[in-house]
């Protein structure tokens, strides 16, 4: 059935087709929530407030994007709240269930990223992993272009570093 | 600009013409920047393929999401119940002047 089809009859109430919509995008969902949280007890609580936004939202849905992209969008706000908000002084160590499920040759790259500081793992999962400009990660970090640049190449940096054994300096700003 | 920088530019198609063409020449002209090069270039398509990467959620995920979405419909319920409150005092107060004017 097409995706436009299931969200007309979301439209008209039958609620029911919004289990298609999760068996479609859950994992996807889970996984930004995940990058951008760092661990999986929060990616839980910020996948689900995704959840809830796309539920309460659904029926106002104007289909100016597709919708894979509307949900990543309000995946990653929603990640990005709930990051600043659960703001912790050390990033959570990774915790047995998700070391147990990185992907096959790529448990190295993705246990290295989950484990870079914050500001970093934010810049570079919105921008080499989703593709997001830097003028949006300008606005959805809140801070400035130059910024979003240097967070990103610096968080390159420190993980090509920890793939092969080496660390850089850090910066500061991340507001 | 750094060398890695302009690299990681380069190769992400980041750069100007001006600037790709003597990153690209420095590439193709001296070693240490291929090598530098050859390890971004790695490192990069690595990264892009994360994108097809994804987890699954954890056990008992969906039920969950089901009984904290029930829970918040009824929130939403009950402060929509609340709202109706001062509309139907509004309501009676009209009710009782006209009344009151009346007699």
């Amino acid at each position: 059935m097409e995706e436009k089809e299931l969200i007309d009859r979301f439209k008209k109430g039958e609620e029911g087709v919004f289990f298609r919509f999760l068996d479609m995008y859950e994992k996807t969902v889970y996984t930004i929530s995940l990058r951008i949280m760092g661990n999986s007890e929060d990616a839980l609580d910020a996948s689900q407030e995704t959840w809830f936004k796309i539920y309460r939202n659904l029926k106002n849905f104007r289909e100016e994007s597709t919708l894979k992209t509307w949900i990543y969008r309000i995946a990653v706000n929603t990640s990005l709240t709930e990051l600043k908000r659960k703001r912790r002084s050390n990033t959570l160590p990774l915790d047995e269930a998700v070391l147990k499920s990185l992907p096959v040759d790529y448990s190295e790259l993705e246990e290295a990223l989950l484990n870079l500081p914050e500001k970093y793992r934010v810049a570079v999962t919105l921008r080499d992993i989703y593709g997001y400009p830097y003028e949006e990660i300008k606005t959805l970090m809140h801070i400035s272009l130059s910024s979003a640049k240097i967070l990103v190449h610096r968080g390159r940096k420190k993980l090509k570093g920890k793939l092969e054994g080496y660390e850089f300096e850090e910066v500061e700003e991340w507001s | 600009m750094e060398l890695d920088y302009a690299i990681v530019a380069y190769l992400k198609g980041e750069l100007g013409t001006l600037a790709c063409q003597k990153v690209k020449n420095l590439i193709n002209t001296n070693d240490h920047f291929a090598r530098k090069a050859a390890e971004w270039k790695h490192a990069l398509t690595k990264l892009d393929g994360l994108k097809e990467k994804e987890y699954s959620v954890p056990s008992g995920y969906r039920e969950l999401l089901m009984k904290r979405l029930a829970e918040k419909k009824v929130n939403h319920s009950i402060i929509g119940a609340l709202a109706v409150i001062p509309v139907l005092l509004v309501g009676l107060g009209v009710f009782l002047l006209k009344r009151k004017n009346a007699a």
